[in-house]
């Protein structure tokens, strides 16, 4: 077995996990603050992917397309959390198990309901930028060739991700999140109004997640219906490894993923290219029950 | 003045009924204190009085204004602030950021540095400490902070709902000396609630006694420490 192909390889995955990361960031956040799972994530994902195609096919700018994919994601935050979420947690102090499982249900019906269109207006076609690039296609990187579209992907997520943390952090509005997500009755008595900070999170965490689909979109070249059957699980993993609520947690399990993933397909490779990724993928999912089993919290989750 | 005035609240949980009529008042500038023993509905009557439980019937007065169906949040805005139950403190925020969300309110924030200037005179131990996360703080600590946040919200009424359960006697002393020191220097208006008969009632103007959800008993002080019910029931004479 080849060395320097594993660390090739290796570092293909860390490329990816990096977007992989971002694209967590919205359900971690869902998940965290209002104890919402989002089982639509996928289909947010790629409903950025299809509104920066759309857009890209109108004007010829995929950046518009990736501002229109944010502001629209935006406000389809605000949309599910008034016509789904608030009834079920807007006011409730405690998230039960049956309210727990009723936004689930919400969460799960509006996943069909958004793959149903999909596949209704695109088919499986794949749709893309098409030859669309920044320049060159190709960065050599000593023995590596990288697509510059995976390399911007790599810096918008990578940006966008510190963005949200130093918003989480240093932002009073920000601090009013993690405090609603400990304890949103002690934030009642400071002053806070729980429902705008829930409603909040509905909008971000929504809102990045379809803005994570324009880089998806730039890492897969073209997006089809079964993307987000692909990144959704994927998803669920790194905010478990990651841990509920953590930004920076999103990012670390990300690149965490991906390395396993480029790792574990390097390997296979070696031995039958054509089970790489279904063997790769196998593995990631392995370390998902393992993490469960010995740190179900998280890595950098809190013990509950 | 009274700052709050209840008029035969009722209310409870659910089905099950908790307070039967309370009535009560808060005078400006005083300590009030409502004692009872476990289950009684001292929680239920503060869960009122902010607003994380709307009465049944009757009515909750702020500054002479019905405020029965405004939210927590608001309610705080106008100053009445709550030390709950069990601290709630948000654990994974440091001691600093507890007290600035603390401040999360316009007027709070108009009097930022100055609050912060009061909690850190009063709790020189919260300054020491505010870079570490609330929850690796000792129960002590805890209190304070949870009293320290509070007072960042700049109250025109503070409740505190029982701030001696499971520290030191030493330590409750201290917490009863820092409770009479906001209403003598800062002219504080407080409703204590506490099980505590002995030292809440040496700090307190004017007391309350609840019983199964009814009030049994009122009066000033010396009225109270004289009473047979309280000398029996709590003081253990
Ligand atoms: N969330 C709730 N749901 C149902 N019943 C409740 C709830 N909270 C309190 N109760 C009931 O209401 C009654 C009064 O409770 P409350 O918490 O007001 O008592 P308390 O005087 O504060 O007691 P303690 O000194 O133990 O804190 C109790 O019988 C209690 O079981
Ligand atoms: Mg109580």
């Amino acid at each position: 077995m080849d060395i320097s192909l594993l660390i090739i390889s290796s570092i293909y995955g860390l490329f990816w996990g990096a977007i992989l990361g971002f694209a967590a960031v919205g359900l971690t956040l869902l998940w965290g603050v209002m104890k919402v799972v989002n089982l639509a994530q996928g289909e947010m994902i790629i409903l950025g992917s299809y509104v920066a195609v759309i857009i890209f096919a109108m004007v010829y700018n995929p950046f518009a397309g990736a501002i229109v994919a944010l502001l629209l994601g935006l406000f389809a935050g605000f949309l599910v959390y008034w016509a789904l979420l608030h009834k079920l947690v807007g006011k409730v102090e405690k998230i039960t198990l049956k309210i727990e499982m009723s936004t689930l249900l919400a969460m799960f019906s509006l996943s069909i309901a958004l793959m149903n269109f999909y596949y209704f207006i695109f088919g499986d076609e794949p749709r893309g930028f098409g030859l669309w690039n920044i320049g060159i296609s190709n960065i050599k990187l000593g023995a590596m060739t990288v697509r510059t579209n995976v390399l911007l992907a790599d810096v918008l997520s990578i940006v966008s991700i510190v963005v949200v943390y130093l918003f989480l952090e240093r932002t009073i509005l920000g601090k009013s999140i993690r405090a609603v997500m400990q304890d949103a009755q002690a934030a009642s008595l400071v002053g806070i109004d729980p429902v705008k900070i829930k409603m909040l999170t509905a909008v971000l965490g929504i809102g990045l997640t379809t803005f994570s689909g324009f880089m998806v979109l730039l890492y897969e070249s073209a997006v089809t219906p079964d993307i987000a059957h692909k990144y959704a699980p994927l998803s669920f993993v790194i905010v478990v490894l990651g841990g509920l609520g953590s930004v920076i947690g999103a990012l670390i399990g990300g690149l965490i993923i991906g390395l396993v993933y480029g790792l574990s397909k390097g390997i296979v490779t070696f031995y039958n290219a054509k089970m790489s990724d279904p063997v790769a993928l196998a593995v990631v999912f392995v370390i998902l029950i393992v993490i469960l089993l010995v740190k179900p919290e998280g890595l950098f989750g809190r013990k509950r | 003045m009274k700052v709050l005035e209840l008029n035969s609240v009722e209310t409870g949980y659910g089905e099950t009924q908790v307070l039967w009529g309370i009535d009560l008042s808060v005078e400006e500038g005083k300590i009030t204190v409502l004692l009872g023993s476990n289950g009684a509905g001292k929680t239920t009557t503060l869960r009122v009085i902010t607003g994380l439980l709307f009465p049944w019937k009757g009515s909750v007065l702020f500054k002479g204004e019905d405020i029965s169906r405004v939210p927590t949040h608001k309610r705080v805005a106008m100053g009445v602030v709550m030390v709950p139950e069990g601290r709630r403190l948000w654990p994974e925020l440091t001691v600093y950021e507890n007290l600035e969300l603390g401040a999360y309110t316009k007027r709070a924030r108009e009097k930022f540095d100055e609050s912060l200037e009061l909690v850190y005179s009063l709790f020189p131990r919260l300054k020491e400490r505010k870079n570490q996360l609330a929850g690796t703080l000792s129960g002590g600590e805890q209190q304070m902070l949870a009293i320290g946040r509070a007072l960042m919200s700049v109250p025109s009424v503070l409740l505190l709902d029982e701030p001696s359960l499971g520290l030191a006697p030493k330590l409750v002393a201290e917490i009863m000396n820092v409770i009479r020191k906001l209403k003598e220097e800062e002219k504080l208006t407080v409703l204590l609630v506490e099980q505590n008969v002995h030292m809440s009632l040496q700090i307190a103007d004017y007391g309350y006694v609840i019983e199964q959800g009814r009030i049994t008993l009122e009066g000033s002080r010396d009225e109270l420490e004289a009473s047979d019910k309280i000398k029996k029931a709590y003081l253990g004479m």
